[in-house]
């Protein structure tokens, strides 16, 4: 049951990606609301099947990568609803459907065996809100991800001139930029409180607060980052192309730190 | 053939005719009652409502026989007391479907000054209830006047036929919410003056643009348009200062070289934090080096990159006028058809009330005739002739109703009403 919810949230994800597409396209409501509603169905069948994983486990399922990209989705499409349902920007909903698409799809690449009987230090509440905090903030890192890609194409257009037409079918560059930062600024918070819960309970287990193993040093850097981001659109005042263009590599670092940190020599981080 | 069904004829004039003339033939609303009273007072005039703005005055009516103009000239020349050969040439009349078609161009907007403008559906709905309150709608003019505005509604939600581009100014304005997604508090700086110019600020502050600031080599030039649009006059000196606060900005001079170099707008970019700036620039030749376009975050656009602009979305426009005119012809179907069908229904209940009279006729006889005839015979025997009528009638009626959207309708209707002789009773009816 739960690889069929698992395959069935891909394959709405999947449909909703193409009405977006014509929503940008003909810009017609229908075609939004059809998106929206598959997308919608999407995370709900994606979030019953974690749901179902969780009575079944016994702890809460992102322990394993497979399983937190279902989770990784699932709070990205929440965190787009309410975006969306504030602003109602115009594109958005296609790159988060890509976006939840493309993590469900990476999550088979995944084995979605879990530890027949987890070892107390992993089956604590302490982990499991630790990563899903992380999560979280990796949600909201992605919709800016996209509302960054967004600011670079209008950018382009609008240097490029004599494309108003396409020009208005995304949002208007202040906006983006605006949305870019409540995003971010949120996911940030996410991030430190989801870092400091981590380093409690590496404490608590490893007997160390911070490790210096690979996952922890990219996170870091991640997080660094970001401050900067933070630290020159909020302090500073700045504003412009090169911020999306930061936020766009900071979402890649945290693929990077999310996918295949792993793989690297000296990894412990589960 | 569709046009001669219906007895509907507008006339009046529009924005074409001249302030002078249009003026005089105007109604205001204080004068309704009297020009109501008026038109109800022609005797050709069946159903009749007044559409009256500032850009135009026309008369709808239903008449009684063949539509005809002239007593409808008569009565404006009256009304207004002006001789009608000085308003007749600007006068146009259109009869039948035609006529509807023009009110249902008109309340889309597409009879406007600016095409898809949206006050006149507004304008169309006041004229509407105005005819109600005053009680000289019919069916007719009732059906006609909810339909142009339901087609008026449709159009303005289902094409962009109300979002017309047109000016240079509207293409500034566009690029602008592409970039600042608001005008609101977004400071506009001019440098320079001219007509384009003006032209191109004049549509940012109606959308929205509300801090002003104008430069000028010529301090008193710049004091003097910054008095006409509400801003704050600068010298040129403090153009920088200037451009730093500033979101858009409008050059205009008349320098033979340019005044905003690369490298400065590079330093100005700098002190602004990077955050969008919005040139335009419509001097020739330009103020602005061209290969400032390049600065990223920056803007650059000229007169004739905005004329582009233009001409790409009124050809997007020209696209949305035909879908609006496809719209308007569907609903114009909708409401010919009703009318057909309208033809019909008097049709047929002249024809029962014909068969209703002879048949009452022919039974009042046969009771004379046959004095002891029981109460329940009686009943009978008119039952007899309710049935012999019903079969006979039964089939022509299914046929008649069937034809309503059958291209021959009007004619079978016609000789449905020469064979059974209908026309000389219901001209009772169509006399007022």
């Amino acid at each position: 049951m739960i690889p069929i919810l698992w395959g069935l949230a891909a394959c709405l994800y999947g449909t909703s990606i193409f009405f977006f597409l014509l929503q940008i396209w003909y810009d017609q409501k229908f075609l939004e609301k059809l998106g929206l509603t598959l997308a919608i169905l999407g995370a709900l069948s994606q979030s019953l099947a974690i749901l179902m994983e969780w009575i079944a486990l016994k702890h809460f399922p992102v322990l394993n990568i497979h399983e937190a990209l279902g989770t990784f989705a699932v709070l990205m499409i929440g965190f787009f609803l309410v975006f969306q349902w504030k602003w109602r920007l115009r594109g958005f909903g296609f790159f988060s459907s890509a976006l939840a698409f493309l993590s469900t799809l990476i999550s088979y690449a995944y084995p979605s065996a879990v530890l027949n009987a987890p070892t107390p230090e992993l089956s604590g509440a302490l982990l499991a809100v630790h990563v899903t905090i992380i999560l979280a903030s990796f949600g909201l890192f992605g919709l800016a991800f996209s509302t960054s890609i967004s600011y670079l194409i209008q950018d382009y257009l609008l240097h490029k001139k004599h494309s108003i037409k396409l020009s208005k079918k995304l949002p208007s560059l202040l906006l983006l930029d605006s949305i870019t930062n409540h995003l971010v600024t949120i996911g940030f918070i996410l991030l430190t409180i989801g870092m400091a819960l981590g380093s409690i309970w590496a404490n608590r287990w490893w007997g160390s607060w911070w490790n210096w193993n690979p996952k922890e040093k990219l996170a870091l850097f991640t997080w660094i980052i970001y401050a900067i981001y933070i630290h020159a659109r909020t302090l500073t005042g700045e504003k412009g192309k090169k911020l999306a263009v930061l936020i766009i590599a900071g979402f890649a670092l945290v693929i990077f730190t999310f996918l295949a940190s792993n793989l690297l020599p000296g990894s412990v981080h589960p | 053939m569709e046009s001669s069904q219906i007895n509907l004829l507008v006339t009046g004039l529009n924005h074409e005719t001249e302030l002078k003339i249009r003026e005089k033939l105007s109604f205001h609303p204080e004068q309704f009652s009297e020009a109501f009273e008026k038109l109800k007072k022609i005797p050709e005039v069946r159903e009749a409502a007044i559409l009256s703005t500032c850009n135009r005055t026309e008369l709808y009516v239903i008449m009684n026989s063949l539509p005809n103009s002239q007593p409808l000239v008569h009565y404006l020349s009256e009304f207004h007391h002006i001789p009608s050969d000085l308003f007749l040439r600007h006068l146009y009349t259109k009869q039948g479907l035609n006529a509807a078609r023009h009110l249902f161009r008109v309340t889309a907007g597409l009879d406007s000054l600016v095409l898809g403008e949206n006050q006149i559906l507004g304008q169309v709905k006041q004229s509407y209830k105005t005819g109600q309150q005053h009680q000289t709608l019919g069916t007719t003019l009732h059906r006609l006047f909810q339909r142009a505005i339901e087609a008026g509604k449709r159009i303005r939600n289902e094409t962009a036929v109300g979002e017309n581009p047109g000016s240079i100014g509207e293409a500034a304005v566009e690029l602008a919410k592409q970039i600042f997604e608001d005008l609101d508090k977004r400071g506009v700086l001019v440098i320079g003056a001219g007509e384009i110019g003006e032209i191109v600020i004049e549509s940012l502050i109606e959308s929205g643009a509300s801090q002003i600031m104008v430069a000028n080599r010529t301090y008193e030039k710049a004091r003097e348009l910054a008095l006409r649009l509400n801003g704050t006059a600068f010298p040129f000196e403090a153009v920088t200062h200037a451009l730093i606060r500033s979101d858009i900005v409008i050059t205009a001079t008349g320098s033979s070289t340019p005044i905003l170099k690369k490298n400065e707008l590079e330093e100005i970019m700098k002190q602004r934090r990077h955050s969008p700036l919005f040139i335009i620039d419509i001097a020739v030749p330009r103020d602005v080096e061209e290969s400032a376009s390049r600065i990223e975050n920056l803007f650059l656009y000229n007169i004739d990159d905005l004329k582009q602009i233009v001409e790409e979305s009124n050809q997007a426009f020209q696209k949305e006028i035909l879908k609006a005119t496809d719209i308007l012809e569907e609903e114009l179907r909708k409401f010919s058809e009703w009318h057909q069908s309208r033809q019909i229904v008097p049709t047929i209940k002249s024809l029962t009330e014909k068969t209703e009279k002879i048949k009452e006729q022919e039974l009042s006889k046969i009771f004379h005739r046959l004095p002891n005839i029981s109460e329940k015979e009686k009943s009978v025997l008119e039952q007899f002739a309710d049935s012999v009528i019903a079969k006979i009638l039964h089939e022509p009626l299914v046929q008649l109703r069937s034809m309503s959207h059958h291209p021959l309708g009007q004619e079978y209707l016609e000789i449905t009403r020469h064979l059974f002789k209908l026309d000389s009773e219901n001209q009772e009816d169509f006399d007022p």
